[in-house]
């Protein structure tokens, strides 16, 4: 592109900015899960409310720090003098990659990281930019800093989430007792609010790294400074506005799909997403949110008994954690090939991708999943090994008549 | 390579600080629960035991305010 006119690279710039904004949107509403499934499928909240909650913390939360931000590139890709000269268009062939992977995951309710999505979908496109191959990508940082972190963040929330499960149980067990565990429910408010807050401010600032190293990339900003306000103004209100969309597919999969979650469970799942994140942060080994997240409810899943784990579902999630950055690597670097052919195969890139963003949310409207069914029937259950009655929990739970130990007392 | 010491760290501090959370507030609701049942028989140790429990839903609120103070840069790096 270092041939085409300076419009042209204006042109390019808006167009990463929009589909930045759009990567945005989507991370929005996939991660709602990570903090509000538990809740929504325990009754502590209704699903809109907690989306609200979610949206709100999440605006919030985008405000509150740009330290993710500046570091975004992270030296994975050799970047500046020696290294690779990264472009506006490898980064919007990566955020297609990225966003067509979010979306394909989403459509099969799948909880999938959406950094790794956005690193794979980077990566794919600068190795195939810069015609260095995967050259192009430090393997130590890479094995640091995305392979083994995926592979101890869900282990590390699985025996934590067990551990505080077992000892919420231990501690209010008795006849007395099976009734009183629903006030547990009032606690997921708080823990589940506390994760939405870590996320907006760590998940936006993804977004606002990446739109900044395009104008830098650009030369519209000078290398090395942060991003500008506007730039967090709107990450901020993308990513929230996603998160109140919802990802409802997600949300059932996490929520119920896992394992049926009681207030006890989804306090103690919270509670154990909320520390390991709040300890990855701030002791300086960062953990991805929705492994996190997924790997708690496991792990509360585990708390009660090893047959109330619906491992075909934690199977189904495994897999798309090893597969989402190979895939958003090779969508995006089909796009950057394309790209390549100059701004008839930029026009081409957008239109593709438009046209398979439509196709995928006229497929989801097939088997549609709102806050009215998100805590109904798992349709992709097919061996039900955990043998109980399938009350809809959010029916049976939010009248304080009918309490939400239907699945305690047949325990 | 991969600093094997911080992750360490961290997994102790999550479990440290979750099963915390989780013993406090189940500790809370028992006491709590079994001093509503106790009072209905107009027992001084109902009375005793909600309000232990109360104390402790207390220490759970600041255990969230600490959260919240962690994930707010503006509280301690500034």
């Amino acid at each position: 592109m270092k041939d085409s006119s300076a419009v042209d690279i204006s042109l390019l710039v808006v167009l990463v900015i929009c589909l930045a904004l759009f990567f945005d949107f989507t991370n929005g509403f996939h991660d709602t899960a990570n903090a509000m499934a538990t809740p929504i499928a325990t009754g502590a909240m209704k699903p809109k409310v907690a989306v609200a909650i979610a949206a709100v913390l999440n605006l919030v939360g985008a405000f509150l720090s740009t330290e993710v931000a500046k570091t975004i590139s992270g030296g994975l890709i050799r970047e500046g003098n020696g290294g690779i000269q990264i472009t506006p268009m490898m980064i919007f062939a990566g955020l297609i990659g990225a966003i067509m992977w979010n979306l394909t995951t989403w459509l099969l309710g799948l909880p999938s990281s959406s950094s790794h999505a956005l690193f794979g979908g980077l990566i794919g496109a600068v190795s195939v930019g810069a015609g260095a191959g995967f050259g192009a990508i430090d393997p130590g940082v890479f094995l640091s800093k995305i392979v083994l972190p995926a592979v101890l963040a869900p282990l590390t929330a699985v025996v934590v989430a067990f551990t505080a499960t077992k000892l919420a149980y231990w501690l209010t067990s008795g006849r007395k007792m099976i009734n009183a565990r629903r006030r547990f429910r009032v606690g997921q408010i708080f823990t589940s609010s506390l994760v939405s807050l870590a996320h907006g401010t760590n998940d936006a600032q993804k977004t606002m790294g990446v739109i900044t190293l395009t104008l830098i990339a650009a030369g519209f900003q000078s290398p090395g400074s942060g991003p500008e306000f506007w730039v967090i103004a709107v990450c901020a209100l993308a990513i929230a506005a996603g998160t109140y969309v919802g990802g409802w597919r997600i949300i059932r999969t996490v929520g119920t799909g896992i394992t049926d979650v009681s207030p006890a469970q989804g306090f103690s799942a919270e509670a154990a997403t909320t520390a390991t994140i709040l300890a990855s942060s701030h002791l300086g080994f960062a953990l991805s949110t929705t492994q996190v997240a997924s790997g708690s409810v496991i792990g509360a899943g585990l708390g009660r008994s090893l047959n109330r784990v619906r491992w075909r579902v934690a199977g189904r999630i495994g897999i798309a954690w090893l597969v989402t950055l190979p895939c958003a690597a090779a969508m995006a670097a089909i796009a950057e090939l394309i790209a390549r052919l100059g701004p008839i195969g930029i026009a081409a890139d957008a239109l593709v991708g438009a046209v398979v963003i439509i196709l995928m949310f006229r497929r989801s409207r097939r088997n549609p999943v709102t806050s009215k069914n998100v805590t109904g029937e798992i349709p992709i259950q097919h061996t039900p090994s955990v043998v109980m009655p399938k009350v809809p929990p959010i029916i049976a739970s939010a009248k304080p008549g009918k309490p939400s130990s239907d699945s305690e007392s047949n325990k | 390579m991969i600093d094997w010491g911080a992750f360490v760290v961290v997994a102790v501090a999550a479990l440290v600080g979750a099963s915390a959370v989780v013993a406090i507030a189940s500790l809370g609701i028992r006491l709590f629960e079994s001093g509503s049942i106790a009072e209905r028989r107009d027992s001084a140790t109902g009375k005793l035991q909600r309000l232990v429990a109360r104390a402790l839903f207390v220490v759970c609120a600041a255990l969230v305010l600490f959260g919240v103070y962690l994930i707010v840069p503006f509280f301690h790096s500034g």
